[in-house]
């Protein structure tokens, strides 16, 4: 779901694009350290594939049809880091040539699909891609990358007093669940066919050392508690809050808000990456 | 006659794939300097293998010397601006946001000045009758212009060998007619390879029929063409 | 994105070539006006007269800058169906004034990025983020985005009439096994572009983008935006 400008109110797509850019930049610029510029044309060719893939309908039943977003699987093809920028780099087409998400709200859009996205998809993955579970860890991917990225999307919505009353609420979030079990099961059968193509084209969960292993089962239990949260208590205390909440009490909501987890889950990220750094091949 | 060191020469040269196909299995061949030789046989042979070998592309064993200089590790940059590539498709080639930039890659990578590089390519540009356009973006071109800009990329690094793969694939007939007719137009020595008999007619006289990774015959093209009843 | 609005970057980019004197404008003070003008667009309150004002504006800056104003509208208007249905939750639940703010704000910010998007080739866009301080490689990496988008959409659109001729009672698997192919050609087409951009000579790094150039015209562009920020802003807090 891209959200067009006009929607967030200030802290909140301002807050998440100090947190985005100066992410995508990182991402970038480790990339670019990393990989060598001769990257280059293969991320942006694979950012024009998931970009082209997006269109393509798959149908899901009667008159019904699914599509692909592609965080999950950029990341089990290209890595996590690598996904991440491309999926940034399609946000901002879509952004600037096709007006689908804001420029103001990019930050918000980025750290959905393009951050959260991709990890929500790389975790599973990485704990259980090498096993024998391996292909209900490619389906439970692509279902956390659009749940999770919906649901913070969501959040960000209720942040900004956009007004959700719960039974909307409730048929979004079915909404979610269902595109999000398609995202799985589209994931799970290209990938695999891709497989069958060259093996060499998806990528092996990669090995990480243990406190990065705890460190990323937090992380993950953080984003569950974030998305839950939002979720379960967001549209009673919506109610809640617009009966005492004046333009006063906006700062002290932000305090508590699910914006400050987020910074936190960005946090956890950079320092596992950090952590992780002497182990990676 | 054109005398000093043969343009391209091929010794036993081998080449095997990662998954074990052996795609040349011993491959001898001489061009001389401003000679046009005309590449035939059938899919797999081997002929677009031959082709990457000739400026590094894929490393083989054999030998390979461009104009008298042996092909190496060290002598790469050098072999890549003396040996211009042509790819089938020119949308692999034209990456950059416009015709010119496009054009620019190659000087800019050899390193020259940025004067230098604006007359080269506006140069080659004119060689190839692409007279307008220049600052629109390749898909915006025509497949035969879109392989005339590529051809002007390869001349704007001044290569001494063109190596063509397959180059009319894409093109419709009058588009091939000005291709074969600008190719006539340079000096350089020229690889072509193509299924295209009418093409290679108007090019080359000289064949060579690849079959199983070998130089299973190599000399007039009319020849060729009856032996292998390749019409 | 459905596929029939992905062909409309047609008409963008060839609004955004035409020789105008907003489109000749460096692209570093065409993004940071639109990024202002999008901020104060947030704080845009809503009355009539302001909103009738914003929107007047739009208008003529379009016009001014040589396009077509009811295409650019029509484009803007692209919004409509994601904001229309908040609006109208929210205008249900008794907030018509919420309701209208967001319906305006979404339609005049979209509007300002169509001007950005129509008066600006996304090369040159590329050119001003990079100019502003984005990083290079995730540049480069939008560029070859744009560059193949159009060539691998048009592939994966063959390949589905080419099988919608066919038929099929699998189709989900069939779909995604023409995804999987989809990924190999483009993975393909990566390395044969790598490669010629190796047979070029190409060393590791790519060639700067061509120098921009601030004018005087340019710092005029940016401190009008900022005026009319300020002008909406300070009206909003009155």
């Amino acid at each position: 779901m891209h959200i067009p400008d006009g929607f967030l109110a200030t802290p909140v797509w301002a807050g998440l694009q100090a947190v985005s850019l100066p992410a995508i930049a990182w991402t970038a610029r480790k990339a670019q350290v990393e990989t060598e510029e001769s990257r280059a044309p293969l991320l942006g060719v694979l950012g024009a594939f998931v970009f082209a893939a997006q269109m393509i309908n798959f149908p899901v039943g009667v008159g019904a049809s699914g599509h692909l977003v592609g965080s999950a699987l950029l990341a089990y093809t290209v890595g996590p880091w690598a996904a991440s920028m491309v999926m940034a780099a399609i946000l901002i087409i879509q952004a600037l040539v096709f007006q689908d998400g804001g420029l103001l709200a990019f930050g918000a859009n980025t750290f959905n699909m393009a951050v959260l996205g991709v990890w929500a998809a790389y975790l599973p993955y990485r704990l259980w891609g090498g096993g024998r579970a391996r292909r209900a860890a490619i389906l439970l991917g692509g279902f956390c990358s659009v749940f999770a990225a919906s649901l913070a999307a969501i959040g960000e919505l209720l942040l900004s007093e956009v007004r959700i009353p719960s039974e909307a609420m409730h048929i979004a979030l079915f909404v979610f669940g269902v595109t999000a079990v398609i995202e799985g099961a589209i994931t799970l059968a290209v990938l695999e066919a891709v497989g069958r193509l060259n093996p060499r084209w998806v990528k092996a969960p990669e090995p990480m050392g243990r406190p990065a292993f705890v460190l990323l089962i937090a992380l993950a239990a953080v984003a569950a508690f974030a998305g839950f949260w939002i979720a379960s208590t967001r549209p009673d205390g919506l109610e809640q809050l617009l009966q005492n909440a004046g333009i006063q009490n906006l700062e002290r909501k932000y305090l508590a808000a699910p914006t400050g987890i987020a910074v936190v889950l960005v946090l956890c990220l950079f320092l596992w990456r950090w952590m992780s750094r002497p182990r990676s091949a | 006659m054109i005398t000093g060191p043969p343009l391209v020469r091929v010794k036993n040269l081998r080449h095997r794939y990662d998954d074990g196909t052996e795609a040349l299995q011993g491959v001898d061949f001489e061009l001389a300097q401003g000679e046009t030789v005309a590449i035939l046989g059938p899919n797999g042979s081997g002929k677009t293998t031959f082709l990457l070998q000739l400026n590094g592309l894929l490393r083989g064993e054999g030998t390979i010397e461009i104009a008298g200089l042996p092909l190496e590790a060290r002598t790469l940059p050098l072999i890549r601006k003396m040996v211009g590539l042509l790819f089938q498709d020119p949308d692999d080639q034209l990456f950059q946001p416009s015709v010119l930039e496009d054009v620019s890659f190659g000087p800019i990578q050899l390193g020259l000045p940025q004067e230098e590089v604006r007359l080269r390519s506006e140069e080659a540009l004119r060689k190839v009758g692409l007279t307008a356009g220049w600052n629109k973006p390749p898909y915006h071109l025509s497949a035969g212009e879109k392989q005339r800009a590529a051809l002007a990329g390869i001349l704007a690094m001044q290569p001494r060998l063109l190596v063509l793969d397959e180059p009319t694939t894409h093109l419709d007939p009058p588009a091939r007619r000005q291709l074969a007719e600008l190719l006539h137009t340079l000096p350089q020595g020229k690889l072509i390879v193509t299924h295209d008999l009418p093409f290679a007619r108007a090019l080359a006289t000289r064949a060579v029929f690849f079959v199983n990774g070998v130089v299973a015959a190599d000399g007039p093209l009319d020849e060729i063409i009856h032996r292998y009843e390749w019409a | 994105m459905r596929l029939s609005e992905f062909h409309s970057h047609v008409s963008l980019d060839h609004w955004s070539r035409h020789p105008g004197w907003l489109q000749r404008r460096d692209p570093r003070a065409k993004i940071v006006a639109a990024l202002v003008l999008l901020f104060a667009v947030s704080f845009l309150p809503v009355e009539l007269i302001r909103i009738g004002l914003l929107l007047a504006a739009l208008a003529l800056l379009t016009a001014l800058a040589g396009l077509p104003v009811a295409a650019v509208i029509r484009r803007a208007l692209w919004v409509l169906p994601f904001s229309a249905v908040f609006a109208g939750v929210t205008a249900i639940a008794g907030d018509t004034a919420r309701a209208v703010a967001i319906l305006v704000r979404t339609l005049c910010s979209a509007w300002v990025v169509v001007i950005l998007a129509g008066t600006t080739p996304l090369e040159d866009l590329l050119a001003g983020l990079r100019g502003l301080g984005a990083p290079p490689f995730f540049l480069v990496v939008v560029q070859f985005v744009w560059r193949y988008l159009f060539v691998i959409a048009d592939q994966a659109h063959r390949m589905h009439l080419a099988a919608h001729a066919r038929g099929s009672h699998k189709v989900f698997h069939a779909r995604a096994g023409s995804v999987a192919v989809l990924f190999a050609r483009a993975y393909q087409r990566a390395e044969g572009t790598y490669r010629a951009m190796l047979a070029r000579g190409f060393r590791g790094t790519l060639p700067r983008s061509r120098p921009l150039r601030f004018t005087l015209l340019d710092a005029a562009i940016v401190t009008s935006a900022l005026g009319i920020a300020v002008c909406l802003v300070e009206i909003a807090r009155r």
